[in-house]
């Protein structure tokens, strides 16, 4: 087997990017400060995007990079700056009194969802019981190029066959706009100005 | 000619799509701050659409579907941000306080 740069390369930049993306969720959880948080939060979501540019979806890595990176992680540190606070004191704890029954939960729900992707060793014979052996269903891998031009692809999908639930969605995001404003104003300074 | 679908097996994204899905959820279930809560539901989302994005590219690359399901997913995620922020700057200016276990009204 001859040394395949391409393929060291692309594996050196998953790697890159998977470390990036756990790293930064980890910070997420284990930071002290929610300020910190948020920043391992954008670390992450650039991580993600850094993902999908790798799998050759180059405009959702924009989509991801602009709404999450640009909207949601400002959104974030608005809402950390408009609540001014006693968080982070030393003696108050950042995580809550579930934190260990949660950490048991989530170990064991992690190994649930490997066990698929090992499934071929844990293949379980039935044959007692009268059953057929399972056998575990592998996904058939295409390796076909992808869409040559996906964002036009896009723009005739989003206005063909999707049309519903894209306007579904612009009906969502006013609503959600103007619920925002209602539920975030002051009402103290509302009927001040009434 | 070697493209990252040869060269990467999809199950390194499931299993990296995975972690990520857990360190949200330990990150919903464990934070006291609202705001960090808020973080983990949106970790638990990239992992989704990260899955999707996997899927699509290695399974059906010709058909666009992947991609729009994590288009319209990224565009719900942001409401949910938005709304959510809104809720816990509602809730600060009423009760001064966003961490999740203080706020107890319903509790028996």
């Amino acid at each position: 087997m001859t040394l395949d740069i391409n393929a060291i390369l692309m594996t050196l930049s998953f790697l890159l990017m998977a470390v990036t993306t756990l790293g930064g969720a980890l910070g997420v959880v284990l930071a002290r400060k929610v300020f910190h948080s948020a920043l391992f939060l954008v670390l992450s979501f650039m991580g993600v995007a850094g993902l999908y540019i790798l799998l050759e979806a180059e405009f959702i890595a924009g989509v991801q990079v602009m709404v999450y990176v640009a909207d949601i992680a400002v959104l974030i540190l608005f809402a950390l700056m408009l609540t001014p606070h006693r968080l982070e004191l030393k003696h108050i704890p950042a995580s809550n009194a579930q934190r260990w029954w949660a950490l048991v939960a989530v170990v064991v729900f992690f190994v649930i969802l490997l066990l698929p992707l090992f499934a071929p060793f844990f293949t379980i014979n039935f044959s007692p019981l009268g059953l057929e052996p399972t056998t575990p269903v592998a996904w058939h891998i295409s390796t076909a190029d992808p869409v040559i031009d996906p964002v036009i692809e896009m723009g005739k999908a989003l206005m063909g066959p999707y049309v519903l639930p894209f306007e579904v969605l612009g009906v969502l995001l006013l609503a959600v706009l103007v619920g925002a404003v209602f539920v975030g104003r002051d009402p103290g300074r509302a009927e001040e100005e009434s | 000619m070697t493209t990252s679908v040869t060269a990467i097996p999809l199950a390194w994204y499931l299993l990296l799509a995975a972690a990520l899905f857990c360190v949200g959820i330990y990150a919903a279930l464990s934070r006291r701050n609202a705001i960090g809560i808020l973080m983990g539901v949106e970790l638990m989302l990239n992992a989704a659409n990260l899955n999707l994005i996997a899927f699509w590219r290695y399974v059906t690359p010709q058909q666009l579907t992947g991609q729009v399901f994590v288009l319209f997913i990224i565009a719900v995620a942001a409401a949910e941000a938005a709304v959510g922020l809104a809720l816990i700057i509602s809730l600060y200016r009423q009760r001064e306080t966003i961490f999740a276990d203080e706020v107890d009204l319903l509790q028996g």
